[in-house]
């Protein structure tokens, strides 16, 4: 009332109290803003100066064990001491609990052999595997991402079954780390759930199977041709890229079919996987392509590139010598470079051909042979 | 009539400055979310998997450099040092006047090779190519063109490149070690993705040593320090939402990353624009569109990109005549995406945002501005509706730096000295009052430029980064 009155008395309308309502919401919520930016930059500080004292706490304990681990000298008593005053810092607040759990993954990943088989033994001591398993039960995603991440750095196998039930969930980041953790605690057949999986497989997904797969036994690499009938057309080209890359030439027998498949990027990468891995056998096979594909610029310029690798006869020199005068210029590039690289034989056909043409792949064939430009 | 008049231009300057009131706030909030979703996301990321990767894609990175002699060096060798396993540098001199390819021959040991170049884009002729014969500059391509300016020079570097992704940046600007590594995710993780660009920072005042970033500081120049809250609006409150909406039509020109063949299908930069960058983005885009095929643009909020910003009036003052003048010949190259549902987000939404929000808005000031005055002469201010219309528009202006410094706060937190805090909160009270206007004014007078004709980028002289030494700490 008395509000209204004094409102009243300086003649202020209706439309000015709305503005000075506006700008007095927008002080205050820049007020709150600054507060919170104040409060945040308080505790931040705060947590680090703690974590850090935490981690250095975490860190000697865990050397400690390790060492005691590895020199068999020191009794059992000391071991079980050391485990339990850990026990007993991370029971101070789940804050501490998930230093600690940090702190093994971090060390896991720079160490290997039988420290590293300390690290998992102590993560199963210290029930920091029940915590993980409690994570995969979280409604947050980023909970049940994080408790895959630390099961599988740790290595516990006995999860698996339960990550299995995320291969299908609508996250994203879930679903890649449901991947890896397969591919990386299953120690029969890491990729199996490529089977019957109907999903993407994008190239980072690609990129983070094959870091985790060479960093494993080779024996647990599987056959990577088994799914290059897969209906699942990513599957297709991550199996090839994979049989490509790790220089499976037990795939050499399948690839002629693939050579007819409806989608290009499948052919596309199948002349690159003949090319890799120097599948003279297959030499026949894409010569008889080269008519096929002689529009599609991008296939072109891989089979001649293919067939610069794995020409032996003069049926396919002639077959790229065909190249030399195709409509796209970097098709002729290669088809140029594959001649030249070849051998003698090949290197003449070239010569005779840019002299019968009055020169025409002379640039070409100067680029190609600057040294500094290999 | 005068009442009506009145009334009239009242209620449109009042509706304009609500919608783009609502506007920013939309965005921002979207923003917001969008960050911490990712940085949620990126937790989960180990970018060196891709550093040790052989199914990285190949990227090559143009530097258009003209008279960059006082540091290109250091530039170079900064660019050489970037973390990823498969790129190549190229460094397009562009007609220098001075001594640029004179530094770069004995610093690289550079020799002029034959490249057969294919000029796919037309472009001014090349002198010549050059490659090192020291192994360790591998990387390193230099290429001598006649000078036709910065689109020019990137057309050479697209007809030049090999490579799938090309990333073209500003030659002087730092890029963090990183950059590539962050840069290339979203091409890997979604195959539609075009075009991706990151968050641009100021870095006058930092610590730099050797062409490196070693540490953060705010600038001691206000005019600098002005751009810092304004670029930190710009790149965490509005391209993070439009990047979600998929509508950015911006992708800063000191750093993005494009797919090469789309780039080129599109016609490559448009050298007749001195808003080339904004320009490419929009033409990839239709592109796509027209050819019905299924695109994304995406931003990454990290820092990625540190450049030195103007710290006197008169350069500032050009360059943003220069935005001024990119942003409406990009506009009126593209009219046809204005409210054109064929063009879906980008026709019904982003463009007309720039067009009203972006271009318009510093007419809309300046008509507001002199009808004021008009007022005042003619004595009919209602002062009380002037001074709480004033307070509510400056608090809004207020509120919004502080919800980018919130953001700031909770993502990257760049800017850690506590003073920091205080001093950022100074800008932002001052800027509405101190650098808005001015910028309103070049704004302006860019499109009057414009008007006459004006097509020239303007001179921008650099200081080049200062070498500030680290305070030694006292045992």
């Amino acid at each position: 009332m008395m509000y209204e009155q004094w409102l009243h008395a300086y003649g202020i309308t209706d439309e000015e109290k709305v503005f000075t309502f506006i700008a007095m919401f927008f002080f205050i919520a820049a007020f709150l803003f600054i507060t919170f930016i104040l409060i945040s930059r308080f505790t931040k500080n705060n947590r680090q100066q703690h974590e850090v004292a935490l981690r250095n706490h975490f860190q000697r304990s865990l050397n400690a064990i390790i060492i005691m681990e590895t020199t068999s000298a020191v009794p059992d008593s000391s071991y079980r001491f050391k485990i339990e005053s850990l026990k007993n810092v991370m029971k101070q607040s789940s804050f501490a609990r998930q230093v600690m759990m940090n702190q093994l993954v971090a060390l896991k990943k720079t160490i290997s052999g039988s420290t590293s088989k300390i690290l998992e033994r102590i993560y199963i001591e210290l029930d920091l595997h029940s915590y993980s398993i409690r994570k995969l039960k979280r409604g947050s995603w980023k909970m049940k991402a994080q408790g895959i991440r630390e099961l599988t750095e740790l290595n516990y196998t006995d999860a698996i079954h339960s990550i299995r039930n995320f291969l299908t969930a609508k996250n994203k980041t879930l679903r890649e780390e449901t991947f890896l953790a397969l591919v990386r605690l299953d120690q029969d057949k890491p990729l199996s759930f490529l089977d019957h999986y109907t999903g993407e497989l994008t190239p980072w997904m690609r990129i983070n199977i094959h870091y985790h797969l060479s960093k494993s036994d080779s024996r647990r690499i599987p056959d990577f041709s088994q799914w290059f009938t897969s209906s699942n057309l990513d599957v297709v080209l991550f199996s090839l890229s994979m049989a490509r890359q790790l220089r499976q030439t037990s795939a050499v027998t399948k690839l002629p079919e693939l050579l007819s498949h409806s989608d290009v990027r499948v052919v596309s990468l199948t002349f690159e996987t003949i090319t890799e891995l120097e599948a003279y056998d297959l030499a026949d096979v894409v010569t008889a392509k080269t008519d096929t594909f002689w529009n599609n610029e991008k296939i072109s310029a891989r089979l001649v590139r293919c067939l610069g690798r794995i020409s032996y006869t003069h049926e396919h020199k002639q077959a790229i010598l065909t190249y030399l005068d195709h409509p796209d210029y970097h098709v002729r590039f290669y088809a140029t470079k594959a001649l030249y690289t070849l051998d003698d034989e090949a290197r003449n056909m070239l010569q005779d051909f840019n002299t019968e043409m009055n020169g025409i792949l002379s640039g070409i064939i100067n680029h190609i042979s600057e040294p500094l430009l290999q | 009539m005068w009442n009506i008049i009145y009334q009239v231009v009242n209620t449109l300057i009042l509706a304009y400055a609500v919608t783009i009131a609502v506007s920013y706030l939309v965005l921002a909030i979207i923003s917001m979310i969008e960050m911490h979703a990712y940085i949620r996301r990126n937790y989960f990321i180990d970018y060196k998997y891709i550093l040790s990767s052989p199914f990285a894609p190949g990227i090559s990175l143009i530097a258009p450099a003209y008279n960059e002699g006082l540091t290109i060096i250091d530039n170079v060798k900064s660019l050489l040092s970037i973390m990823y396993n498969n790129y190549e540098v190229i460094i397009i001199n562009d007609g220098s006047k001075d001594d640029t390819l004179a530094k770069l021959i004995p610093a690289f040991d550079l020799v002029k090779v034959n490249y057969d170049l294919q000029y796919t884009v037309a472009t001014k002729p090349v002198r010549g190519i050059y490659k090192s014969r020291n192994r360790a500059f591998k990387k390193l391509t230099v290429v001598d063109k006649e000078n036709g300016g910065k689109a020019d020079a990137l057309n050479v570097g697209l007809n030049f490149s090999r490579k799938d992704l090309v990333a073209c940046i500003d030659v002087d600007c730092i890029i963090e070690p990183d950059a590539l590594l962050k840069m290339v995710k979203p091409f890997l993780e979604d195959r539609t993705v075009i075009a991706s660009g990151g968050v641009v920072r100021i870095a006058n005042s930092c610590i730099i040593e050797e062409g490196r970033l070693i540490e953060i500081k705010l600038p001691v120049s206000l005019l600098a320090r002005m751009q810092v809250l304004e670029y930190i609006r710009a790149f965490l409150l509005g391209r993070m939402a439009w990047s979600k909406l998929n509508g950015l039509l911006l992708i800063s020109g000191a750093f993005g990353l494009f797919k090469r063949e789309t780039a080129l299908k599109a016609g490559g930069y448009n050298h007749k624009t001195v808003g080339e960058d904004m320009e490419l983005v929009v033409r990839m885009r239709r592109y796509m569109q027209d050819q019905g095929q299924r695109y994304r643009v995406a931003y990454i909020p990290d820092p990625l990109c540190w450049t030195e910003a103007p710290s006197s009036a008169t350069i500032l003052s050009r360059q943003r005549n220069r935005w001024a003048r990119g942003t409406f010949e990009t506009l009126s190259l593209h009219k046809k995406l204005f409210f054109n549902p064929k063009y879906g987000v980008m026709g019904m939404l982003s463009y007309p945002f720039w067009f009203f929000y972006e271009w318009l808005s510093p007419f809309v000031e300046f008509i507001g501005l002199v009808f004021f005055l008009l007022l005042v002469i003619l004595g009919k201010v209602n002062w009380t509706f002037f001074i709480s219309l004033t307070f509510a528009v400056y608090s809004f202006a207020f509120f919004i730096s502080m919800f980018s410094m919130l953001a700031e706060e909770t993502s990257f937190f760049k800017y850690t000295a506590k003073r920091d805090i205080f001093k950022m909160i100074a800008i932002a009270l001052l800027e509405p009052i101190w650098f808005h206007p001015r910028v309103v004014w070049w704004s302006i007078k860019g499109n009057y430029d414009l008007m006459k004709g004006k097509k020239s980028w303007g001179e921008m002289t650099r200081q080049g980064f200062v070498q500030y030494k680290r305070k030694e700490k006292v045992a």
